[in-house]
């Protein structure tokens, strides 16, 4: 089973798939936990995005930064104005407004997708000194530090997982082998 | 053209990182591997490797093999760790091969993956439960345990199906496999080490279930509860058996669900009794006002293991697994072929 692609999964998530490839999506995300968790998580960066870009962030006097924005700017153009001779400008305060929002919206998704993790929130896990392992949707995974290492379970549909305090375990079914496969991880 | 290149690229980048080193004389042999799906891209400042891999194994012994465990390792960035892929309850007749996927992804936080990952042979399993392979990781009692399992759900299907022929086998499946999808799970995070000093705020008396033919009896046993936080649970057993024990695994829970296990290395002669006090804290979802343990594995001194003779409410082996899953995707028919199969 082919994972569906990083702008497969961006498309879909902001629901410009039509058509075949939008059934197609639906179907693979109906059988991949792995592609519906990657998934979830751009739906949720679309929704946080959006949200603060609707937002005033707390401290910022947008009508000041208007204000001070329209004054350089009328500035900088009465300066053009000496050396030749144009139109005088419109009003553009909401234009400057949504300039800001867009950046806003383009920085908070550029940071969100930028971090560094493998996977979403773990079921269960076991820790120790700098490690940790975690049980998660995706598969079983070491993480020390800013290094990880997982094994994954892609082609599974029902996961049994187990924590103890060596370490975790995911047991499945291969559904193209149809052999039950256990991987573990263990913390030493 | 650039995809294709790309492509090429990361192909060989990903097959330059994994290396399969089976000893010469391994019952097992590699014919052929797939590196097809791997991939690396780049996420935030680190670079995530997946490694996409299916193996083709031989076999090369005069015995079936009924499991294999692989070790994988990625010494820069397991840091110590360990981890593997065991494949049990397989049925392969020498000479046959059979597939064995091992999907990785690895995370790096600069530029560059230099220490390739490494997979070895760390234990096979034969029918005539002989084992081959360094065990680093104790795959022998782990793969001896799911295969004892394995033999005794088969038997308990085999038994349905002769006394009640293919309907109360299916009804059998079918409660197991409902057992499977209701039962619930607690979800823990477990802290190695000592705890606090602060107080728990109450004190959870044990109860122990007492498995018919356990060489291990459970006394006693407690936990303190500090808000969310299981501390320092302790359980004292005694080997009820005729032979020294190195090996204790027991499971625990509440009486709704199911909670993990604490493993133990012991040296426990017939007769004696001792306390398993694991150094751990807890992280529960909720307050526990309860908590159940039952023995769940034991392995002997001359390495013969102890699984519960009965199918365990608490705990779905591998072999239930599979064969639930033959019965969902293939019917009825081919779980009596299967089942027939092991005879």
């Amino acid at each position: 089973m082919r994972h569906l692609s990083e702008e497969q999964l961006a498309l879909r998530a902001g629901g410009d798939l039509r058509g075949l490839e939008l059934w197609l999506a639906n179907r693979h995300l109906g059988r991949c936990a792995t592609c519906r968790m990657a998934h979830s998580e751009l739906v949720a960066a679309r929704a946080a995005a959006r949200e603060a870009a609707d937002e005033l962030p707390a401290g910022v006097d947008w009508p000041t930064l208007e204000r001070t924005m329209r004054g350089n700017i009328r500035v900088g153009l009465a300066a053009a104005e000496c050396v030749t001779r144009v139109a005088p400008p419109e009003r553009v305060g909401w234009k400057v407004t949504a300039a800001f929002a867009s950046l806003t919206l383009v920085v908070l998704t550029g940071w969100y997708l930028s971090l560094p993790r493998l996977t979403p929130r773990p079921f269960a896990s076991v820790a120790a000194g700098g490690a940790v392992v975690e049980a998660t949707p995706a598969g079983v995974e070491l993480k020390h530090g800013p290094q990880g290492f997982m094994l994954l379970h892609p082609q599974a549909q029902r996961v049994t997982y187990s924590v103890d305090t060596r370490g975790a375990r995911a047991q499945y079914v291969d559904v193209d082998t149809g052999q039950v496969t256990i991987t573990n991880v263990a913390l030493d | 053209m650039w995809r294709l290149i790309s492509g090429l690229w990361l192909g060989t980048a990903a097959f330059s990182q994994i290396k399969v080193e089976f000893p010469k004389d391994a019952p097992l042999t590699v014919v052929s591997g797939d590196w097809g799906g791997s991939r690396i891209s780049p996420r935030g400042g680190a670079l995530v490797l997946d490694l996409r891999t299916s193996l083709v194994l031989k076999n090369t012994s005069a015995e079936r093999v009924r499991g294999v465990t692989l070790l994988v390792t990625a010494a820069e960035l397991t840091a110590g760790g360990k981890a593997s892929v065991t494949v049990p309850s397989l049925d392969v007749k020498p000479g046959e091969t059979f597939p064995v996927r091992i999907d990785l992804r690895l995370l790096r936080p600069n530029a560059g993956f230099q220490a390739a990952v490494v997979v070895t042979l760390d234990g096979v399993l034969f029918d005539s439960l002989g084992f081959y392979g360094e065990n680093k990781l104790n795959s022998r009692r782990a793969m001896l345990a799911w295969e004892l399992e394995a033999r005794r759900d088969r038997r308990h299907f085999l038994e349905a199906l002769a006394r009640g022929g293919p309907s109360l086998l299916q009804a059998e499946i079918v409660a197991a496999i409902a057992r499977m999808d209701s039962q619930p799970r607690l979800d823990v995070q477990v802290v190695r080490g000592r705890s606090t000093n602060v107080e728990p705020d109450q004190v959870i008396p044990l109860a122990a279930l007492d498995l018919p033919g356990a060489p291990v009896e459970i006394l006693a046993g407690q936990a303190g509860m500090a808000g969310f936080e299981l501390r320092s649970p302790s359980f004292e057993i005694r080997n009820r058996s005729s032979s020294p024990i190195r090996f204790v695994e027991l499971g625990w829970g509440t009486r709704q669900a199911t909670g993990g296990a604490f493993p133990a290395e012991v040296a426990l002669q017939p007769g004696e009794r001792t306390l398993i006090s694991p150094e751990v804290t807890l992280k529960m979802p909720a307050a526990l006002t309860d908590l159940t343990a039952f023995v769940s594995t034991v392995e002997f001194s001359d390495g013969s293991v102890w699984v519960p003779p009965a199918r365990s409410l608490r705990r779905v082996s591998p072999e239930e697994q599979r064969l639930t899953e033959i019965y969902r995707r293939r019917g009825l028919d081919a779980l009596i072929g299967e089942l027939k199969k092991f005879q």
